[in-house]
């Protein structure tokens, strides 16, 4: 796949092909979350075409999560960056997917992740009185360690393990 | 002294909605207006918004299956094909029998010639006309016996279950859908006569709420709104899933990108959707409906996303589970939110009569758009 090889480009993001029959998605991508809008205008650039922004409440981190698919070929790219759960800051994108401003709008009401730049951070979907409402954040008991969830991070766990298992040897 | 403020600079905030018939629902659309003509278009939603996601992380995938029929009430079956898919994908074990598969294709065409007839009544509504509504409400009613028949419902359709559906059907209503399919190809010319060719109806729709094709990219529009824009993206195809790719079908666009091109898309899909029910109806093989090892209990790990087509486009299952009975986050990509995210950009400068066209073009489903 031509984006693939051209996401592992980018030093910042870490693009993998995903196993397309059980997630439903071709290309796996985390990034740092300065390179959001690096990814987003390259990915632009390939004609891709937004199907959604969302995010996941998780310890240590929050997740947000982008789908995008291209009209032309099968491929969806599934593309995470972690967002700090006291800082709930994130680049918005909606300058350059003009429809990523409702989606991150959304995330705005459910999360209370705040978007930098983005136009017009009022709610949406929920009350304009109620900002500090955000119904989809875990309650302490409900809430869960990104790796026990999400495939893609216990990989990298497992990796740190070994590295530092190498130092202690050393 | 009082200043007399400049009439030339005024400009009218106009509340479209939430009640307004235009809107389909409860969605508002604040306007600024100088006279006729719109200057911005603001919509703001939320007014049906029932937090399906969340109730989604609360109960199991099978005690969740009976709410995403009442998102999208055009077309709930598509909507609970789905949700059926993406927890299907999840049990790769699970062998879904084809006589299913066959049947929840047939149900999903039809209720999309529905949605679509549907669409074409209020569409026409909107523009002035009244009597169309009353010759496709006419022919939906028909499709709605005959739903009605086998899943039990009118509107809020829950046919299909996990592993199969829930009930099978006899000959007496395959030759029913023949005979529908064959009423509809009968009924289409009527309804070209009646409305497409008309002067008044054309001067409404031609060349109003044109989307480039790299506009319909950047918002993320999908169904007949960018195949009314010239791009062939359809999930059936682009992205093939259940037996379609086994049926012969065409993928109808538009080069014209206006409210005409949508119109003339959404005819074309009828026409292909009773090609893929003759098909289908042709094609359905003998044997059980239902899968013989369902798991009672869904316990499944890690994350999917499904994507199927709609009657309004492409719509997005994203479920990610932690291995317990519920998933731990379920997120759902509706097609009209981002179909109707465009208007503000779209109608900037319009007339706002032409604003009304352009919202009917749309084919809105506000419950779906809120969730």
């Amino acid at each position: 796949m031509k984006i693939l090889d051209r996401l592992k480009e980018l030093e910042g993001v870490e693009a993998i092909a995903s196993d397309y029959p059980s997630t439903g998605v071709h290309v796996d991508v985390l990034m740092g979350l300065t390179w959001v809008r690096t990814f987003a205008s390259l990915i632009r650039e390939e004609d891709f075409l937004i199907e959604s922004v969302t995010a996941v409440d998780a310890e240590p981190n929050m997740m947000v999560l982008y789908h995008f698919t291209h009209p032309d070929e099968l491929c969806r790219v599934a593309a995470r960056v972690l967002v700090e759960r006291s800082v709930k800051r994130c680049p918005t994108i909606s300058d350059i997917y003009p429809g990523a401003n409702w989606h991150e709008r959304e995330v705005r009401d459910f999360f209370g992740i705040v978007f930098e730049d983005h136009p017009d951070m009022t709610p949406l979907i929920l009350p304009e009185d109620q900002v500090d409402f955000h119904p989809l954040l875990k309650k302490e008991n409900k809430i869960k360690i990104l790796s026990e969830v999400f495939d893609r991070f216990v990989e990298e766990k497992a990796e740190e393990a070994s590295a530092n298992e190498g130092e202690v040897s050393e | 002294m009082i200043q007399k403020p400049d009439p030339t600079q005024e400009t009218l905030v106009l509340n479209m909605g939430p009640q307004h018939p235009s809107t389909h629902g409860v969605l508002r659309v604040v306007l600024h207006c100088d006279g006729e003509y719109v200057l911005d278009a603001e919509p703001v939603i939320g007014y049906g918004h029932r937090m399906h996601e969340l109730i989604g992380e609360v109960r199991d995938h099978r005690g969740f299956y009976a709410n995403v029929g009442r998102m999208d009430y055009g077309g709930a079956l598509s909507f609970g094909h789905g949700h059926i898919l993406a927890v299907e994908r999840m049990l790769p074990d699970l062998e879904v029998p084809e006589r299913a598969e066959y049947l929840r294709v047939i149900t999903t065409e039809l209720n999309r010639v529905a949605s679509h007839l549907l669409w074409f009544g209020a569409f026409l509504l909107d523009l002035g006309a009244f009597t169309p509504i009353l010759y496709s409400f006419d022919d939906r009613e028909a499709i709605l016996d005959l739903l009605e028949h086998v899943t039990g419902a009118r509107l809020t359709f829950s046919y299909m279950r996990v592993g199969g559906v829930c009930a099978d059907v006899d000959k007496d209503w395959c030759d029913g859908v023949l005979a529908f399919v064959k009423r509809m190809r009968d009924r289409i010319p009527m309804y070209h006569k009646l409305v497409s060719g008309n002067i008044i109806f054309r001067k409404r729709v031609e060349d109003v709420g044109l989307i480039t094709r790299d506009m319909a990219l950047k918002y993320g529009c999908t169904g007949p709104v960018i195949r009314g824009s010239g791009i062939p993206y359809d999930v059936r195809r682009s992205e093939p899933y259940s037996i379609y790719p086994e049926l012969d079908f065409d993928i109808p666009t538009s080069e014209r990108c206006d409210c005409m091109g949508r119109y003339d898309v959404r005819w074309a899909e009828i026409e292909q959707s009773l090609r893929i029910i003759e098909q289908a109806i042709a094609k359905l093989p003998e044997g059980p409906v239902m899968a013989e090892k369902v798991p009672k209990v869904i316990k499944a790990k890690g994350e999917v996303y499904q994507a199927v087509e709609a009657a309004r486009g492409s719509l997005g299952y994203y479920i990610a589970c932690d291995g317990s009975t519920s998933p731990y986050r379920m997120k759902i990509r509706v097609p009209s939110y981002s179909n109707l995210s465009i208007l503000k950009e779209l109608t900037r400068g319009i007339l706002l009569s032409d604003l009304v066209a352009v919202m009917g073009s749309f084919d809105l489903v506000i419950p779906e758009i809120d969730r």
